[in-house]
């Protein structure tokens, strides 16, 4: 059995990461690139959240212990 | 087939499935009220997501996009995105304390880890005042629904009709039928809004077209603070962060983690919630500012989604957008339902606290809204409108009750009831604009303040201990 609970932190520090990845202030009020007629911030957006259900699903593997699942 | 064909249709599952459920909901209260903890990977997750999607996901996130941008997607998809993570803190640990102890709803859990029966009362009310309301504000956008899918003024009469479908769900088939029919209701909220989506944006001349007529029609649509600067960073930051907290405290949310047959089940929908929302949360997102490109102007902000698909989709993919709005609105109000009989039930101990109890608080709840609504009750009342206004930071208020239940169940029961108290005073406070949020959401303020008031009553009982400890002269010497 992996002894996997002390790694519960790297959810806090990964939900912290997220959230600053998703706060692009310095971009805010400047004129948008566009991709495929859409912002570019809002498909970093999109691809953050996709983002955070891989890595939700990594720390799920590596911070469940086996016993409870 | 037509939209009134299409609705009877899937009002017909409905109680189809729930008649199907019946059998086994009610063999034991365990099963009536949790499904008998044996809920699987796909039925737990698509029960969780439609739990959680509601008609706000449908017809308000639109008209919120219509209105202030495409950040919209930022502080919903991507703070909805990171709520999961409470499914590890809380959702695991509520799982695992239910199978040991036999809880079934929060508030049980909650005063039960602290050995209080005063905290255990201050949850459960302070859970179905900003519940119950809730419930009536989705029987009325029920009727709303039914009477734009059919043609006619008819709102009162169709939310009664679907408040007594949605008691009938309930009371045939209990968690399991809600469960099983929040799996049909999660595939037409996903087929409608992709639906939507494509057919709106070939309307529109195509996906990139439809973006760039809108950008230049309102470019700062296209930008973040938006156009009514909507989008502070406080307010960003505080949105994003928010869902995370408040999501689990729901009743109907928390009591499914309690449902999940093994936490394997759990761990599944942890990866597969945010998968859902990358997708499903931009299709209303694009489609509310896409309407900015046409010169929509819609009678409401909520109308901006289903006027969209009449314009530029056929007719059968506006009926089945309304029966999708109706479904996601469904799936949240049978939820909020059964939590809050089984909450009557269990918490209040009254008829018995089994089965038929929970199906007569399900039979009175449903009555009393639907009846409410045919005698001209009008939800619009200021105490109605300030419950659900501020239901978000009523229910973050609890939240570190609840983790400290979960985490810290040694300490003084008075920390977690001093807690709730001063978080919900803060809710009250705020709202009358006695308490300044400095452009954060409530929710964030009543948390971090409820956070705080736990901390320090904690820290002053520990100190009040160990004072009569020191002056002995053993603790001297």
């Amino acid at each position: 059995m992996k002894n996997t609970s002390s790694k519960s932190y790297l959810w806090w520090v990964a939900w912290v990461i997220f959230i600053v990845l998703a706060t692009d202030f310095y971009e805010w009020g400047a004129q948008p690139h566009l991709w495929l007629g859409h912002p570019l911030w809002l498909w970093r957006l999109v691809a953050l959240v996709l983002v955070i259900g891989f890595v939700y699903a990594w720390l799920a593997r590596t911070t469940w212990e086996d016993d409870e699942a | 087939m037509n939209a009134l064909g299409l609705l009877a249709a899937y009002l017909a599952f409905l109680l189809l499935i729930s008649g199907f459920a019946r059998r086994r909901a009610l063999q034991s209260p365990e099963e009536f009220f949790l499904a008998g903890r044996t809920l699987g990977p796909v039925v737990l997750f698509f029960t969780l997501a439609a739990t959680n999607f509601s008609a706000f996901f449908f017809l308000g996130f639109a008209g919120a996009a219509w209105k202030s941008g495409l950040g919209q997607y930022g502080i919903m998809g991507v703070g909805t995105a990171l709520v999961p993570i409470s499914f590890y803190f809380i959702g695991r640990k509520v799982w695992r304390l239910g199978k040991q102890k036999g809880y079934v709803t929060a508030p049980q859990l909650i005063g039960g880890e602290f050995n209080s029966s005063i905290l255990r009362q201050l949850v459960l009310w302070t859970m179905i005042l900003f519940t119950l309301p809730y419930l009536l504000t989705q029987a009325v956008g029920a009727g709303i629904l039914v009477s734009a899918l059919v043609g006619s003024d008819l709102v009162r009469v169709a939310g009664a009709v679907v408040m007594v479908i949605i008691g009938a769900v309930v009371i045939l088939g209990g968690m399991r039928g809600s469960a099983w029919t929040d799996v049909l209701q999660g595939g037409i909220m996903i087929v409608a809004m992709a639906a939507a989506l494509i057919f709106v944006a070939r309307g529109l001349g195509g996906f990139t077209q439809a973006g760039l007529r809108a950008f230049a029609a309102a470019p700062e649509h296209f930008m973040r603070p938006g156009p009514d600067g909507y989008f502070s960073l406080p307010t960003w930051i505080s949105f994003i962060a928010l869902w995370t907290f408040v999501n689990p405290l729901f009743p109907q949310m928390f009591t499914r983690f309690y449902t999940a047959r093994s936490l394997r089940s759990l761990r599944l929908t942890l990866w597969l919630y945010p998968l859902l929302v990358s997708f499903l949360f931009l299709a209303p997102v694009l489609i509310g500012v896409w309407a900015r490109g046409v010169g929509l102007e819609p009678p409401s902000a909520d109308a901006v989604l289903p006027t969209m698909v009449a314009e530029f989709a056929p007719g059968w993919v506006h009926a089945l957008v309304m029966v999708g709005a109706l479904a996601a609105l469904m799936s949240t109000a049978d939820s909020q339902l059964l939590a809050l009989a089984t909450m009557m039930s269990n918490d209040l101990k009254l008829l018995g606290g089994g089965v038929q109890a929970g199906r007569w608080f399900s039979a009175a709840i449903c009555g009393l809204v639907a009846a409410a609504l045919l005698l001209g009750f009008n939800p619009q009342l200021p105490i109605f409108t300030f419950l659900t206004q501020t239901t978000f930071a009523g229910l973050a208020a609890l939240t570190p009750a609840t983790l400290a239940a979960l985490y810290r169940p040694t300490l003084p029961p008075a920390a977690p009831i001093v807690s709730i108290l001063v978080g919900e005073g803060a809710v009250l406070a705020m709202r009358l604009g006695k308490l300044p949020t400095f452009g954060l959401a409530d929710g964030v303020v009543a948390l971090s303040i409820a956070a705080l008031t736990l901390l320090v009553v904690a820290g002053m009982s520990r100190l009040l201990q160990r004072q009569p400890a020191m002056r002995t002269p053993e603790t001297a010497v």
